[in-house]
């Protein structure tokens, strides 16, 4: 497994980048991935990423975007705003999760 | 800006962010047909249920990797998106021999690779009994009804089409398409719009 | 008590009339009633909504003096001014007519003039028409015979209005029309209203509202209208929405009568404020005010006119021995909702209750449903027409009750 290095932290990734551990995540880590992507986290990317940490506390996989909408209550529009073009990647990445792998 | 520092493995989020895929550079083997950002352009000409979520499928798929997507609604494809019947899509075991039932198998290993007779497609009751099944399987995998998976692809901003000539031939009503329809336009103009898309036609 | 005393009522339309025929048989022959109107065609004004469909213009008026009991005098003549202090009412031909009692029921008016480029341009009588006068419904019933085609919008400007349900049966009822003359595709219909949807109370909003969809119509909802463009033939709202039209038909905004005004009697809509469950006049003991004339918050409509007017006779009576009113008003109001289809809903409501579901006049039986559709709503809407000439007016009590009840009907359930 590939590591990366960010502002003096490793973490383990797999081959595309995301987060192997969910441990290794951290909410100033995310802060530094983000600033990669040029974005800046405000309270409503926290919201999201904060309600996806804790909605996978039991190992269950990343929350889809759908579910993002109806077990979140996350407007679908607002996501793809906080993050643009790849919403549900984005998110995941910043969130320390895996892929998400679900169709919708 | 923030730079990517050497080695470090970043998930590529297209061409909509900062961080140029390195990937991207190195396949230049063919030269692309079309020079802008991906496209996808789907035609939906079925209104049968199982074939109204091949292209919300992977047209959402295509969304969520950044990749600008058109769907053209025609003919009997125009009831995915006309609200007195995209409730009540059906699914129907006649005229499709690649109906199998995997729990038959249970009954006699090898049952479940065999395809229902057709003749049982014809009974009465058969295909509402088969709608109900597929969209309970459907839910089990989180996929939402038709109406909701509209509601959801275009709020990712996909772009939907109802086609003119066969909108006119149904005699429908504009009030009763989906709000996220952009307008019923031409077959011309569609194959404008879709300039340099890759086709999918279900 | 022993001299002559005399009543004077101004309009003689559902409310006037009736009150005219009720308190007839209740007050002793010292008593003169007299009814003050401009014309003498009594209308039906629910027929209004039929006449640009199948009714015949002729069937909605009949003449109006004949509805009044023996021993109750008419005046023919436009109203110039009440004169309260001076218990005197001024004709516009000079007259005056003294009283020692007056009872206002002047009714609500639609006042085209109000909306700018509505009756005052080139499309009024072609492309923008109403059904709530006579004449308009007439001209109405030509143009969409002549409709082929292309957006119509039913526009409702503000409130109150007569009838607030009228514009969404006409709705249905054109909806139908264009259905039936197969060419309801080549027609886009939109409901346009300044509320945020069909109508102010939930329950039966989001019966409307669901109906509406039903029947491919779109709402153009929180549309409060400017001005109709004539040149481009837009309705234009005060946010910079414009709806384009090939037939408008529009509900004005109302008013009471000019003569309410003209006496400083009226609010600024020109409705008399009144005690909303005695319906005396704030400004003036001596003055009743029944129908739509008044500023009560419930609907405009003969329903309410007929129940109201009826708990008035009784507190009139007791007003003019001096003693305490006995009834008070509840706002009651219901009314049949035509919902095209041949299927009519009936809504029941008052100033506290929202309509509901359920069933009336009789808990349970019905035989009418309440805020649902069906064939027996329908019948008896139509069967109201010959109720209203043949019992209502002549004062006849009808088998229902005059304050709500909420028997047999269904709250909404608490989440």
């Amino acid at each position: 497994m590939p590591t990366n290095t960010l502002g003096g932290r490793s973490f383990e990734v797999n081959d595309e980048g995301f987060l192997t551990r969910r441990d290794d995540w951290s909410e100033e880590l995310a802060v530094d991935l983000a600033a990669l992507i040029d974005l800046e986290l405000t309270d409503a990317h926290w919201a999201a990423l904060r309600f996806m940490r804790k909605d996978t506390e039991g190992g269950t996989p990343t929350p889809t975007l759908r579910r993002m909408q109806t077990v979140g209550g996350f407007d679908i529009k607002e996501l793809y705003r906080l993050f643009p073009g790849k919403p549900a990647k984005k998110m995941a990445w910043l969130a320390g999760l895996p892929k998400p792998v679900g169709c919708v | 800006m923030a730079t990517i520092p050497e080695g470090f493995i970043i998930p590529d989020f297209g061409p909509t962010t900062s961080s140029a895929s390195p990937t991207a550079q190195v396949s230049g083997s063919a030269t692309p047909a079309h020079a802008g950002p991906r496209k996808m352009a789907f035609i939906c000409s079925k209104g049968n249920l199982d074939m109204a979520y091949p292209a919300l499928i992977m047209g959402n798929a295509a969304l969520g990797e950044g990749i600008e997507v058109h769907i053209f609604f025609t003919f009997w494809g125009l009831d995915i998106i006309h609200k007195k019947t995209n409730r009540n899509l059906k699914f129907t075991l006649s005229g499709n021999t690649a109906m199998h039932m995997p729990d038959l198998g249970r009954l006699r290993p090898g049952l479940e690779h065999v395809s229902m007779p057709q003749s049982l497609g014809n009974l009465p009751g058969m295909t509402s009994f088969a709608t109900r099944m597929m969209k309970q399987q459907m839910a089990d995998l989180d996929i939402p009804d038709v109406p909701d998976f509209l509601d959801m692809i275009s709020a990712a901003g996909a772009h939907l089409y109802a086609c003119k000539l066969t909108f006119d031939m149904m005699k429908l009503i504009e009030a009763d398409l989906h709000p996220g329809v952009e307008g019923v336009i031409s077959a011309t103009d569609f194959i404008e719009i879709s300039e340099g898309a890759q086709i999918v036609f279900v | 008590m022993g001299g002559m005393q005399s009543l004077v009522i101004l309009g003689g339309g559902t409310a006037g009339t009736m009150a005219a025929n009720l308190l007839r048989r209740r007050l002793p022959s010292n008593w003169t009633i007299t009814v003050v109107d401009r014309d003498d065609r009594h209308p039906y004004q629910p027929g209004y909504l039929f006449v640009p469909f199948w009714m015949k213009p002729e069937r909605v008026t009949r003449d109006r003096w004949a509805q009044l009991h023996d021993g109750i005098q008419h005046v023919e003549a436009t109203i110039a001014r009440i004169d309260a202090p001076a218990r005197r009412v001024l004709l516009a031909t000079g007259q005056e007519l003294a009283y020692d009692w007056l009872v206002i029921a002047t009714g609500s008016h639609p006042r085209h003039d109000l909306v700018s480029g509505l009756s005052d341009g080139p499309l009024w009588g072609t492309k923008i028409h109403d059904f709530y006068t006579l004449d308009g419904a007439t001209r109405l019933a030509e143009a969409l015979r002549n409709f082929d085609g292309g957006k119509v919008l039913v526009h409702l400007a503000e409130l109150p209005i007569k009838c607030p349900v009228a514009p969404l049966e006409f709705t249905f009822l054109v909806e139908d029309h264009f259905r039936k003359r197969g060419i309801r595709h080549k027609v886009d219909i939109t409901f346009v209203t300044p509320l945020d949807g069909a109508f102010t109370k939930p329950v039966a909003s989001s019966a409307f509202g669901d109906l509406l969809e039903d029947r491919s119509v779109r709402v153009a909802s929180d549309f409060t209208v400017s001005h109709v463009d004539n040149d481009r033939a837009r309705l234009v709202a005060y946010d910079g929405r414009e709806l384009p039209f090939d037939l408008l038909v529009t509900v004005p905004p109302h008013t009471g009568a000019q003569c309410i005004t003209d006496s400083g009697l009226g609010d600024d809509m020109g409705f008399v404020p009144v005690d909303k469950h005695t319906l005396r006049a704030h400004a003036d003991d001596r003055i009743f005010v029944l129908g739509d004339a008044s500023d009560i918050p419930t609907s405009k409509a003969g329903s309410v006119a007929h129940f109201a007017t009826e708990l008035f006779v009784d507190n009139f009576l007791a007003a003019i021995e001096g003693k305490a009113l006995p009834n008070r008003f509840d706002g009651h109001a219901n009314c049949f909702l035509e919902s095209g289809r041949g299927e009519a809903l009936l809504l029941d409501f008052n100033y506290d209750t929202q309509p509901l579901t359920g069933s009336y006049p009789v808990p349970v039986v019905g035989p009418m449903r309440l805020l649902r559709r069906s064939r027996i709503n329908h019948l008896g809407k139509l069967a109201f027409e010959q109720i209203y000439w043949r019992m209502l007016l002549p004062g006849k009590r009808l088998p229902v009750p005059l304050l709500m009840s909420k028997a047999g009907k269904h709250e909404p359930r608490e989440h």
